[in-house]
């Protein structure tokens, strides 16, 4: 799995300052990064380097700026995208850029290397000068492999040099550090990261291990609503449901829904038998599952877990099921019956034995303006909608419309109003 | 001039009046016009069909009227009532149509009960209609007719109002003798043939009125009349109407109908019967349409008209000959029609009195009845 990051180029900062005549260590030093010095000591060599610059001379590496970690499975490679640009005012013959070994948080040996549009050229590199005229901007990639014995949560970063000579001034500069940002390292600053190892601002080329997929969001439908539970419980109608979850990176194999009602369900079903494990099935990038309504006819609570490439996902993710109103005098419940331009009328049908289920709508003048059939399953629900869209594709006028609902069983009438 | 105008009318009408269709312009006026499937644009003679056509009022020559009762789709009723008054150059019409929906609920996205409402909508018409013999020889076969109607809409909370006008014309004619096969022939066919455009907008109003192009065309040959229509809506497709009707010594008629583009189309069927007062005409009408996705309607209608020979010389003959007639005295009825028909020749009333006394006649003849002298009427004097 290959994780490509494109790292921009602040040519608006650099430019800013590279205008300043004399000396732009100067400017360098009244950035607040200077703190940081001090707080990676020895790293930080940033600051005596630039000083000893004089204008026109080289730069050294670009910034960019990127606060999030990678995420790799054990065995997977990362690449990291760098430039390094020459903002001297003529050509480079001695730029080189290398890394350092990998510095991981267990002590286990990962592996990295520098890739040249994408082939390996081992951990320390010169440019040719060809490559490395005055503005030029080289590209490299810095690849980290994680060990296949990896386990999750575990990190490692490389640390990336580059050494520049200005044939103008012959001055030897070597950089980690630009603008207040360190390329590779960690500065152990825990905040929003996953498992309190977020590097934070400055640092780059680390990557955490993670479990093979990750569940981005998890939603769940009804016919007539969808919500997201990713983060928190909703409540929806005791109709057929759809499941749907979106995950990081496409599963090499089957995905399963676990579903367990009113009490959490433990992904295998030996301690809670009443489980229930769906395929999920691939729909617009989600993965979806369809809940019959047999599976929570009498059930209030549903807590979801997922089980991609036979890894069991789960964080909790539940929601809520209410009926819907009762109407009296009618087998079908009608819901949000007034609609204006972009609204949705619903009809929830029950569908008896099965078999064809068909509504259609009419006109006050007896005209057929939309009609739609289903083949349903028996001892369940259809929901119906209609957006106000006729069947040549145009909005109906404002007026009282009758949607027609023929099952095997019985015949309904309901009425429908469209407004402007 | 005139083409100018009617190019600003139709074009006015691309402008407008595709926006916003009003569907209950659509409901049948009259249980006659339901059950010929309302194809009616080239139908004359009452004043409903202003209504589909406003040059139909033209011919009428009476004070006359049209009610109707309409059981409609989904639980909704309609009540409509329509009347012509001939004047000396031109004749009146106008007419009511309310449309009251059955109890609408408001239901929430969970299917809870939010708020009742009470929906109707109505219209209200007024209109010219003239005999083209008033332009010129040449158009003397032409009725030309013209409507203003407002409509009012109320649905749930909102409120739709609209102005909107019609033109139409018919083209009327009579063939003493129409040939068809071998020896047979045709006599007395009156063709019609009719168009009318309803629903022209007239701008600066919030909503508009459908519009609707109809033409068509009608026979009426001794008891039957046959009628056809295409209509388009704007924005909608065409419809075909087809009727049928028969008959029996204007006294009993059976209808029949059948409409392609409404829908899945259908068949409509209606019966009516007639009653001859002194001086006036009572038709009561039934239809009935059975829907085959929604509920089967029924309409009742009434037509009833007031000859104007009351207000003329030919009154008293008229009068005289009702007199005979319902005394069986069809000798005497037949001489005082024609003195009042000499007074009065335009007055189709009487001519189809004597068309009826010329049918009963000849049905007595048939049936070998005796003709009858001075009948009972003189005895129970």
């Amino acid at each position: 799995m290959k994780f490509i990051k494109t790292l921009i180029l602040l040519f608006a900062g650099v430019n800013s300052w590279a205008v300043f005549t004399g000396t732009p260590s100067g400017t360098v030093l009244s950035n607040p990064a200077k703190s940081l010095a001090t707080f990676f000591g020895s790293q930080y060599e940033f600051e005596s380097t630039v000083e000893s610059l004089t204008v026109g001379s080289i730069y050294g590496l670009s910034g960019f700026n990127d606060p999030d970690d990678e995420m790799a499975y054990p065995g997977g490679v990362v690449r990291f995208s760098y430039e390094i640009t020459n903002m001297g005012n003529d050509a480079d013959d001695s730029a080189k850029v290398w890394i350092s070994k990998p510095i991981s948080s267990s002590g286990k040996d990962w592996n990295a290397w520098i890739e040249i549009n994408g082939v390996n050229v081992g951990t320390d590199y010169t440019i040719p000068v060809l490559y490395f005229g005055a503005g030029a901007v080289f590209k490299f990639d810095v690849a980290l492999e994680v060990p296949t014995n990896a386990v999750q949560d575990e990190w490692a970063y490389v640390e990336v040099y580059a050494e520049t000579i200005s044939n103008a001034s012959h001055i030897v500069g070597v950089y980690t550090g630009f603008n207040g940002y360190i390329y590779g390292g960690k500065d152990r600053v825990d905040d929003s990261g996953p498992s309190g190892l977020d590097p934070g601002d400055g640092a780059h080329s680390c990557v955490v291990v993670v479990p093979p997929n990750r569940v981005m969001e998890v939603k769940v439908s009804d016919g007539v609503e969808e919500k997201n539970i990713t983060h928190s419980p909703a409540t929806i109608r005791r109709l057929p449901q759809r499941l749907a979850v979106e995950l990081r990176d496409a599963p090499s194999d089957k995905v399963f829904a676990w579903l367990g009602f009113d009490s959490p369900t433990d992904g295998n079903g030996l301690s809670n038998t009443e489980d229930v494990r769906i395929e999920m099935h691939k729909l617009n990038g989600w993965w979806v599952a369809e809940v019959p309504l047999r599976l929570i006819s009498r059930v209030n609570r549903v807590y979801v877990a997922f089980e991609v490439d036979g890894v069991f996902y789960s964080e909790g993710w539940n929601y809520y099921v209410r009926d819907v109103y009762y109407q009296e005098n009618f087998q079908t419940v009608i819901m949000n019956n007034v609609i204006r331009k972009g609204e949705k009328v619903f009809i929830a049908v029950p569908t008896g034995g099965g078999g064809e289920i068909r509504v259609e709508f009419y006109s006050i003048a007896g005209e057929k303006v939309k009609s739609e059939t289903v083949n349903a399953e028996p001892n369940s629900k259809v929901v119906f909608e209609w957006d106000g869209i006729d069947d040549e594709g145009q909005r109906v006028s404002a007026g009282i419309y009758f949607a027609v609902i023929k099952t095997q069983e019985f015949e309904e009438v309901r009425q429908v109003a469209v407004v402007e | 001039m005139k083409k100018v105008l009617f190019l600003y009318l139709v074009f006015s009408v691309n402008s407008y009046a595709i926006t916003s269709i009003a569907d209950f312009l659509k409901l049948p006026r009259s249980a006659k016009a339901e059950s010929l499937s309302g194809a009616v644009v080239s139908v004359m003679g009452e004043p409903f069909l202003s209504d589909y056509n406003p040059a139909s009022a033209g011919s009428i020559k009476n004070l006359s009227f049209n009610a109707m009762y309409l059981r409609w789709l989904g639980g909704s009723q309609s009540f409509y009532l329509s009347g012509v008054v001939p004047m000396k150059n031109l004749n009146l019409s106008s007419s009511i149509l309310f449309l009251s929906y059955d109890k609408f609920v408001h239901y929430g996205s969970w299917g809870e009960s939010l708020a009742t409402y009470n929906n109707s909508e109505f219209l209200v018409r007024g209109g010219v209609a003239v005999e083209g013999k008033k332009f010129g020889y040449f158009l003397r076969r032409f009725y030309f007719g013209g409507n203003l109607n407002f409509v009012n809409r109320h649905i749930i909370s909102e409120n739709y109002t609209a102005l909107g006008l019609d033109l139409g014309t018919v083209y009327r004619t009579k063939f003493k003798k129409l040939k068809a096969f071998g020896e047979f022939s045709f006599e007395d066919v009156f063709l019609n043939v009719g168009g009318a455009v309803r629903g022209l907008a007239v701008s600066g109003l919030e909503g508009y009125i459908p519009l609707v192009v109809a033409v068509g065309g009608s026979v009426e040959w001794k008891n039957l009349l046959i009628t056809s229509e295409v209509s388009v809506g704007a924005g909608a497709d065409k419809v075909f109407g087809f009727g049928v009707e028969y008959s029996w010594k204007n006294i009993a008629f059976a209808r029949i109908g059948v409409n392609f583009g409404r829908g899945d189309g259908y068949f409509t069927f209606g019966i009516g019967v007639s009653y001859p007062f002194e001086n006036r005409n009572i038709r009561v009408d039934y239809s009935v349409v059975p829907f085959l996705s929604l509920n089967t309607t029924h309409a009742f209608s009434v037509f009833a008209d007031f000859p104007s020979v009351s207000k003329s010389d030919a009154e008293i003959y008229y009068q005289k000959g009702i007199f005979y007639f319902v005394n069986n005295d069809y000798k005497n009825a037949r001489k005082m029609w024609n003195k009042a028909l000499e007074l009065d020749p335009d007055n189709e009333l009487i001519r189809r009195k004597l068309k009826e006394l010329d049918e009963i006649e000849k049905m007595e003849r048939e049936l070998g009845v005796e003709e009858t002298s001075i009948g009972a009427g003189e005895t129970n004097q």
